[in-house]
């Protein structure tokens, strides 16, 4: 392999039509889909020899823990920092995702998921009218490993992307948020603003929106049982209508 | 958000759930049921079947409220749900993604299977002169003779089987009774044998209707 063929739907703002340009750089080993693209920016001309803008996209870490350059890279979502391009099949076909509005190329604009977190009060509060962290914390082991592995979300979107449910006709939180929201009703501090993050799921686009179709489980790079979250959610969110409905 | 009153928009969709089992799911399964006993003959069937349902009191009331109401709420909300899903099952060809797209299809083909049943059964019954409570059975049998409509009944009943018993696996999971994916595989197969429960029952009651010889 002399060359590495990239395929790329590109898209010069987020209110222009997108179009495919297509680009052949120099094989060398050990590339991700990443380190690919900042060589293709050095010298950002396509097969018919012209010299283009070059691709625009999102990289933070490098290593698949920010979910910046999540991409969708011959057909499947995925990080491309963590993607190696020997273990793609070329033409390597990069598209942005379709379940965000594009900003520019490969980058997407992130911030319903960044504003459904704020929908579902996704932080733990540490200060306020009380002293709440006295001391530490106390949380159990078990509690605590099941934490973490919600808490490894990068808010990525590939649970998003990949959701039936998550599209422009409908208004569901998506996946994620739903995960955020249990993870931090699950934190010993956190759980006392559990009521508010459950109606916060009980209107529209809420727990109800979700169809079960499991894919977000299968997709999730950091493998979070977010399907777990979503049933102890709509588990909760029954009790607390019941409770909505009979103590109130 | 209010934290007194429940979200309509919860409400509507907790409705549509608990209508697909109570009372939709418990009169298939009470519907396929009383059909197995095709297979004890026309008579019997006449006698002990359509009659003694039709000698219920309030039997008129409880087919409006408790089956025509509930299912025509719950197959058309059901598709206002699959206009706002986008299915990607070509892309994410996962089991459960096409189990997503299924119970979708099947629903909207049941519900047109239903409209049709329903006309071609208790609503001939009601209006018409030609077609008795005493004749449905013989009424049913020559209809079934016809190769087309066998098929659309035999299309339509697994539909509504898989519909029914995919829903009893999904309301599981909404309203809160599985949660982790070993649960939900066991009940995946607690609703598959529900479900060939039923496709028997059915089996039973297209073999009363054919061995008829009418």
């Amino acid at each position: 392999m002399q060359e590495i063929h990239l395929k790329i739907q590109r898209q010069d703002g987020p209110d222009s039509g997108p179009y495919w340009d297509e680009f052949k750089i120099p094989y060398r080993p050990q590339h991700n889909v990443i380190s690919v693209l900042m060589a293709l920016r050095e010298h950002p001309v396509n097969v018919k020899g012209e010299r283009v803008a070059p691709v625009v996209y999102e990289v933070g870490c490098m290593e698949e823990v920010c979910g910046a350059c999540t991409m969708i890279i011959n057909g499947k979502v995925r990080q491309a920092c963590s993607t190696l391009v020997d273990t793609l099949a070329q033409p390597i076909v990069l598209r942005p995702m379709t379940k965000f509005r594009v900003v520019r190329d490969l980058m997407v604009d992130r911030q319903p998921m960044f504003d459904a977190l704020r929908k579902v009060r996704g932080w733990i509060d540490i200060d306020g009218g009380y002293d709440i962290h006295v001391h530490a914390p106390r949380i159990s082991p078990k509690d605590w490993e099941k934490n973490y592995d919600f808490s490894r979300c990068m808010t990525c979107g590939c649970c998003m992307e990949v959701c039936p449910q998550v599209n422009t006709r409908s208004q569901f939180i998506g996946p994620a948020p739903v995960g955020q929201a249990w993870l931090f009703s699950n934190h010993p501090t956190g759980k006392y603003y559990k009521e508010e993050r459950l109606h916060a799921l009980m209107g529209p686009g809420g727990i109800t929106d979700c169809g079960n179709a499991q894919n977000c489980v299968r997709i999730c790079p950091k493998e979070i049982k977010l399907t777990d979250a979503i049933a102890r959610i709509g588990r909760d969110a029954t009790i607390q209508a019941l409770k909505d409905l009979f103590l109130k | 958000m209010s934290s007194t009153a429940l979200d309509k928009h919860f409400v509507w969709r907790k409705l549509h759930s608990l209508l697909g089992i109570v009372p939709i799911g418990f009169f298939l399964c009470f519907h396929l049921f009383e059909n197995s006993l095709t297979t004890k003959g026309p008579e019997y069937f006449t006698e002990h079947v359509v009659n003694k349902i039709g000698e219920m009191p309030y039997i008129e009331l409880m087919e409006i409220f408790f089956i025509a109401i509930p299912i025509l709420f719950h197959a058309i909300y059901g598709l206002v749900i699959w206009y706002f899903g986008q299915s990607n099952v070509a892309r994410y060809g996962y089991a459960r993604n096409w189990m997503y797209l299924l119970q979708r299809v099947s629903g909207a083909v049941v519900f047109v299977f239903i409209i049709t049943h329903v006309w071609g059964t208790r609503l001939e019954v009601l209006m018409g002169d030609s077609v008795t409570k005493a004749t449905l059975f013989e009424h049913l049998a020559k209809d079934l003779q016809n190769p087309l409509i066998l098929a659309w009944y035999i299309i339509g009943v697994l539909l509504a089987i898989v519909h029914f018993s995919n829903g009893v696996w999904l309301a599981l999971i909404t309203w809160g009774i599985t949660i982790g994916p070993r649960s939900q595989r066991i009940s995946s197969w607690v609703c598959v044998f529900i479900g060939l429960v039923l496709v028997a029952l059915s089996a039973q009651a297209l073999r009363g209707l054919l061995a008829a010889g009418v």
